[in-house]
């Protein structure tokens, strides 16, 4: 399964939510891969506490190299034995953690015909070894995001492609979202031009609202009365609009709360942050986890 | 174009017998849900038009693709770090085994040059899957400098291999659902000529190792004259005949694409051990015991079948296969892993059993009603 991770808006959490999922999913025992196509910002190295690619690798080798054609095959990076916040091996039961780092200093650039054809052949090769394949795509609409749409339209039909958007919890973030999925050039159409079917679109594509602060969650206990009825006003407010624009529940994969680790540091959060150190909500690590299971789930 | 004998002697080495093959093959899972039939095969690899493709279907069915064959001039590889350049052709072809296992491999004999300059293309392209080696240095240098790791501006034989199997494996017959998660697998092979040295020689058993980035490494010394058959000290080999003067020119490369099948059997069957290990000892792991099981069931079903060691290999070159059943001794590792998959087979059909029998016992009475 090949997983595109977007957003409309920068800044919504789209690569520490995926780079959480790609952990739990591995966890749950699935070989998993993450391809970091952000080339703007590839910041998968960094949460996954890699620092040799913290913002993308110095060596020429990654992902946005390999699209150019200057490499044969874009460097991997085995997250459990590289990564500092983890133990330098595979936990036992769990499958394969490996990142395709992007290139420090990557940035944009014009689409060729061969890109999608090496980007075709990358992901070809990649869904031999692994279950789920994570792609975390830039913010908006990328010449990246289209490389992407256009090499798995022939991926083969028994590959699912599966989109995840990303959006933040607030109405400028549910309208640019609905404008990314359905508007005109967005990803429904774009798919159409590409040959699926509208309901084909519409089935492959899952919202995930990040950093929510759900009005009853304990964080808010201390607002004051009026603060919190306002709170649950906007609340249902939210909820109706994203339902008017296509991102109602059916077509939500899951809902991130709002965790402080993740507000002060972007990073993985591993089981010892929960129950040990308590530095985070075991309400996050859920939630990560139960979007990272039903990945596979197929139809909602 | 026949080069003056001394020529040949001039720029014939000191040190190290020639010809050397080199090769790497590549070898995945198919990326289709099950086994593809006959004529999948043949479309799959037909890779130019009309191109004719090998099927073999005893004992195990097996598609050949045409040639490939792609001029180079690059640096050769040189244990030494010697400046050698190659002129010449690479020849590389696909295989599917079983309609199941997918490879390719690409090769390339490596001789010293004919002549001191560079020729017309038209001179190297008449022989496929030669390469003529301008500069210093013995056939031992390049096969240790080929064995080493790659350096970025040298001969890479493997991406060639790669990108063959790409294009198999990217092909719109296949519907992408494969149904294990395997690594392609990288084997590289060395096949120098023997007996060099002069005197009676006993045959050199092959090697085949591992190493840290899971490169497989199979060296091997025979014929490379005509059939590639094993040595004895008596028979005259090419070095022994480049020593005497042998005209390089006429030199066809026969026998390279026997030994090339004979790797492709080698690397199926280290594939398949690679694959059914890697499920084997992921059962002992918790906590997904009861999915794993599961997992196994496809390699059963798809993979347990196509264990024919030596099954394509010519008879001159059978005792390949005996010695490296000796050493590493393939298919006693293979036997241990079949043993442990009927155990654990055997298990999970005893606990769905007793599951059963305690609904059964239940449902019993109900049924009575
Ligand atoms: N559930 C959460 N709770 C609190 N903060 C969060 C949460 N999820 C993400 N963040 C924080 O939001 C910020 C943006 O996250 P991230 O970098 O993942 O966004 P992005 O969508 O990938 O951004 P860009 O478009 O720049 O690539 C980070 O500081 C991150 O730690
Ligand atoms: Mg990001």
């Amino acid at each position: 399964m090949i997983v595109l991770a977007t957003s409309d808006k920068g800044g919504t959490g789209r690569s520490v939510t995926t780079s959480n999922l790609a952990y739990r999913r591995a966890l749950q025992g699935d070989d998993v891969c993450y391809l970091d196509f952000d080339f703007g910002s590839p910041t998968a190295g960094a949460v996954f506490g890699i620092e040799a690619a913290g913002r993308g690798v110095k060596t020429g080798a990654g992902a946005h190299s390999y699209l150019l054609g200057d490499v044969a095959e874009p460097a991997r990076i085995d997250i459990w034995r590289e990564s500092s916040w983890l133990k330098k091996e595979r936990p036992p039961g769990a499958g394969r953690l490996v990142l395709v780092a992007g290139d420090e200093g990557g940035g944009e650039f014009q689409v060729q015909p061969q890109m999608i054809e090496r980007c075709q052949v990358l992901l070809a090769r990649l869904t031999e070894e692994f279950d789920v394949i994570l792609v975390d795509l830039s913010a908006g609409r990328s010449y990246a995001a289209d490389i992407v749409q256009g090499a798995t339209a022939t991926i083969g039909a028994g590959t699912p492609v599966r989109w995840l958007v990303f959006h933040r919890w607030t109405r400028q973030h549910i309208l640019a979202a609905h404008g990314l999925v359905f508007g005109e050039r967005g990803i429904v159409q774009n798919g159409e031009r590409l040959g699926y079917t509208r309901e084909q679109m519409e089935d492959s594509i899952r919202f995930v609202r990040t950093a929510v602060q759900e009005p009853d969650s304990p964080q808010l206990g201390l607002l004051r009365p009026t603060q919190a009825s306002w709170l649950h006003q906007c609340h249902e407010e939210l909820l109706k609009l994203a339902a008017q624009r296509g991102l109602g529940r059916s077509m939500v994969a899951g809902v991130i709360p709002w965790d402080p680790v993740l507000q002060w540091r972007e990073q993985i959060i591993r089981d010892l942050d929960i129950d040990s150190t308590q530095i985070a909500n075991p309400e996050t690590g859920q939630a990560f986890d139960d979007v990272a299971l039903h990945l596979t789930r197929t139809s909602h | 174009m026949t080069a003056p004998r001394h020529s040949t002697r001039r720029t014939a080495p000191t040190a190290g017998p020639w010809p050397v093959l080199l090769g790497e093959v590549r070898t995945a899972l198919l990326r289709h849900s099950r086994a593809v039939g006959v004529e999948t095969v043949e479309e799959l690899l037909e890779l130019a038009p009309a191109a004719t493709v090998r099927l073999t279907s005893r004992p195990l069915a097996r598609g050949v693709s045409t040639d490939v064959v792609e001029g180079v001039h690059c640096r050769l590889p040189s244990g030494s770090g010697r400046r050698v350049e190659g002129v010449g052709t690479i020849v590389s072809r696909a295989v599917v085994t079983g309609g199941r296992i997918a490879q390719a491999s690409s090769r390339a004999l490596v001789l010293p040059a004919t002549a001191p300059r560079r020729q017309n293309w038209s001179a190297y392209l008449a022989r496929q899957g030669i390469i003529e080696a301008l500069g210093p240095g013995g056939g031992d240098d390049l096969a240790a400098g080929f064995l080493a790791p790659h350096r970025p501006d040298v001969l890479d034989l493997g991406a060639v291999a790669n990108r063959l199997l790409d294009r198999v494996q990217t092909s719109l017959l296949l519907d992408g659902a494969s149904p294990l998660r395997t690594t392609r697998t990288r084997l590289r092979f060395v096949v120098a000529a023997a007996g060099s040295g002069g005197g009676p020689s006993t045959p050199a058993p092959p090697r085949f190792s591992v190493d840290v980035d899971g490169v497989r490494t199979l060296l091997l010394r025979a014929d490379l004259h005509g059939t590639g058959r094993e040595l004895d000290g008596a028979e005259t080999d090419l070095a022994t005949q480049v020593q005497k003067g042998l005209d390089l020119a006429e030199f066809d490369g026969g026998g390279a694409a026997e030994l090339m099948t004979l790797c492709e059997d080698v690397a199926v069957h280290d594939w398949l051990l690679t694959v059914l290990q890697r499920l084997v000892d992921n059962l002992d792991e918790a906590p997904a015991r009861n999915g794993r099981i599961e997992r196994i069931g496809p390699a059963i079903e798809q993979l347990l079948h196509l264990w024919m060691p030596g099954a394509h290999a010519e008879p001159e070159l059978s005792w390949v296969w005996s010695a490296l059943e000796g050493r590493p001794g393939f298919s006693r590792q293979w036997a241990s892993i079949v043993a442990r998959i009927r155990n654990e087979l055997d298990l999970s059909i005893l606990r769905a059993l007793t599951a059963d029998g305690g609904q059964a016992r239940r449902a019993g009475p109900a049924e009575e009603l």
